[in-house]
């Protein structure tokens, strides 16, 4: 059997899905080689499958099968495609901050993305969620204002399934945010930085508010924070800044805890702490897929070429059998 | 509790269905309408029962494998009464699609009926399709398969010609090819949704891994029937098999992991 008939044989295809079907099943077991597991068959597919159209002219003229098999084909395609260009990364932000594409943290980035995320530009203005009485999460608001155009500025509003698309990255809300606690320091010759600390997601962590800070003085003190207000149990509420309105910070250090409101401040090594005021913190969710949309086109049209077939095929055969019954018929009566 | 006695009565309609499928006189069922207007029944008695249910909580039977079975006891009776009423062949497979339905409500039966919130990001248009065609490919299995299996149970063929197995075995391949297609729209449908509710189309996680196998089965059987002469049994029995991958991965493998696809079909 020469290479050419073996790989365009339907039995070799057999083999090389029933490979696919234990790679998968490796995949999950194997995290770490999934993507080889699956890679090899599915190539091997590929190429099987390129073979059958150009060596089987019986196959192409059944257009709603070949129409099945080259989106296939293009799904797989795609995928690589998309693994090779995506991006994905998360983002926290405060209520006032202007975007930074270095707070960004990556979770993948394939090999042929070209960063642009230093051309995008916000300013994260007011978060509010809302809350049902049994503490489900409801809608998130999370408003950005846009640079002006025109002298005209533009406001966005992000939520968990309204997303921002801007340079073909796509920003969505998610369950992550928390407040933030604003500091100012001041140090012994008298210079002044502000700047946020994010607490724990909140309400998540709503038992733990606390977080561990170094000081631009070196010293290393705990923050624990209390909004002032806790969600009441069997009724609505929304997440925003105005919740905090009688927050406590408490800064522990070796010495003792300062218990500070908001424009309250205290001494600490080699500079004065001073808590200025609480926002909200967001956190976002950045993809970057360019292939997602044509994989999903060529999907769709791959299941209408498989149902266009099947429905040929079925027709056909009903046609078929109609016109022998029919002739059976007619045999009875001349009969 | 009338929703428990709905799925009760439900159950109980399916059940009495089922043994009516074994009476038989002659060698045909002797019951057998009266056994499709109790299918048709427990339709009824589980739909309003999932509608007190919906009405009630305020979101649909997808979270805990109660609202899981009661759901697929509802929607794969229906297309399979609906595939009856089409094909009137596929009512030979009734002796084991009906206690196969009537297993699924017994087992929601004795579950808890508690309620466990869907999350908001996991409430979008493409869940709904999502199931939709997910119900719509077990419901065309089920009905494929059961004939399938009917035939393969059926010992003595005496008084039926080769021209009508060859017929309903064209009728098992058929309703496993519809099966196909909607299998195939159920994990597109599916990837949209995880991609909308998670941030990621497909992550291999083991629902999604499952998913994937049943469909390559699936894919591996219509292409064996195409590549060997293979014998009728076979291929019914293969069916078979597809069938059991099918029902494990959906209601097995959601409630056995601890991913976010877990409880969620």
């Amino acid at each position: 059997m020469s290479a050419l008939k073996l790989l365009s044989s339907l039995k070799f295809t057999l083999l090389v899905m029933a490979a696919l079907a234990i790679a998968a099943l490796f995949s999950y077991k194997n995290p770490a080689i999934s993507t080889a597991w699956i890679a090899l068959p599915l190539s091997i597919l590929a190429i099987n499958l390129l073979v059958v159209i150009f060596t089987n002219p019986v196959f192409r003229k059944q257009y709603g099968l070949l129409f099945f098999h080259i989106g296939l084909l293009a799904v797989i395609l795609l995928a690589l495609s998309d693994q090779l260009t995506r991006f994905q990364g998360r983002l926290e932000i405060t209520e006032g901050q202007e975007f930074d594409p270095a707070i960004v943290s990556t979770v993948r980035h394939g090999p042929l993305h070209q960063n642009q995320l230093h051309q995008i530009e916000f300013l994260q203005s007011k978060v509010k969620v809302e809350y049902s009485a049994d503490g489900r999460r409801g809608n998130t608001r999370s408003q950005i204002r846009l640079p002006a155009k025109n002298g005209e500025e533009e406001t966005v509003i992000i939520g968990d399934r309204q997303a921002w698309e801007v340079q073909g990255y796509r920003f969505l809300s998610t369950f992550n945010k928390g407040f933030a606690v604003i500091l100012s320091w001041q140090d012994e010759a008298g210079n002044v930085v502000s700047g946020a600390v994010n607490m724990p997601s909140y309400p998540l962590n709503e038992w733990k508010q606390e977080n561990l800070w170094i000081t631009p003085g070196g010293q290393q003190v705990t923050l624990s924070f209390d909004p002032g207000s806790s969600p009441e149990k069997g009724r609505e509420w929304q997440l925003e800044t105005e919740r905090a309105s009688d927050a406590r910070l408490t800064v522990i250090t070796d010495q003792g805890s300062h218990v500070l409101k908001a424009g309250d401040n205290t001494q600490l090594n080699r500079g004065s702490l001073t808590f200025e005021t609480v926002r909200l913190w967001m956190g976002y969710r950045i993809d970057y897929q360019p292939w997602l949309f044509w994989q999903f086109i060529a999907a769709v049209l791959a299941i209408v070429g498989l149902g266009f077939h099947f429905w040929q095929k079925f027709s056909q055969h009903e046609a078929k059998t109609s016109r022998v019954n029919q002739s059976a018929e007619g045999l009875i009566h001349s009969a | 509790m009338p929703e428990t006695l709905l799925v009760w009565s439900g159950t109980a309609a399916y059940g009495i269905a089922a043994i009516l499928t074994f009476i038989r006189s002659g060698g045909t069922v002797r019951y057998q309408a009266w056994a499709h207007s109790l299918l048709w029944l427990g339709v009824i008695l589980l739909a309003l029962a999932i509608t007190l249910r919906w009405v009630e909580n305020g979101q649909g039977p997808f979270m805990t494998l109660y609202e899981v079975l009661i759901s697929s006891g509802f929607s794969l009776g229906l297309v399979y009464a609906l595939a009856i009423s089409l094909f009137a062949e596929v009512r030979r497979g009734m002796m084991i699609a009906l206690p196969f339905l009537f297993m699924l409500t017994i087992w929601a039966s004795g579950l808890s009926t508690d309620v466990v919130p869907l999350p908001p990001t996991f409430d979008n248009f493409w869940l709904w399709i999502h199931l939709f065609s997910g119900k719509l490919f077990l419901g065309s299995l089920l009905a494929a398969v059961s004939l399938a299996g009917a035939l393969l149970l059926q010992n003595n063929r005496a008084g039926q010609s080769d021209a009508e197995v060859q017929k309903l075995d064209g009728l098992v391949w058929r309703l496993a090819s519809v099966a196909f297609v909607f299998d195939s729209f159920m994990l597109l449908a599916g990837a949209v949704w995880a991609h909308i509710a998670w941030g990621r189309y497909w992550a291999w996680d083991p629902l999604e891994t499952w998913a994937f196998i049943t469909w390559l089965s699936l894919g591996m059987l219509l292409h064996a029937r195409l590549t060997f002469r293979m014998p009728l049994w076979l291929g019914w029995a293969a069916s078979v098999l597809v069938f059991v991958i099918a029902f494990l991965t959906f209601f097995g493998v959601p409630f056995l992991s601890h991913t976010a696809h877990k409880g969620v079909m």
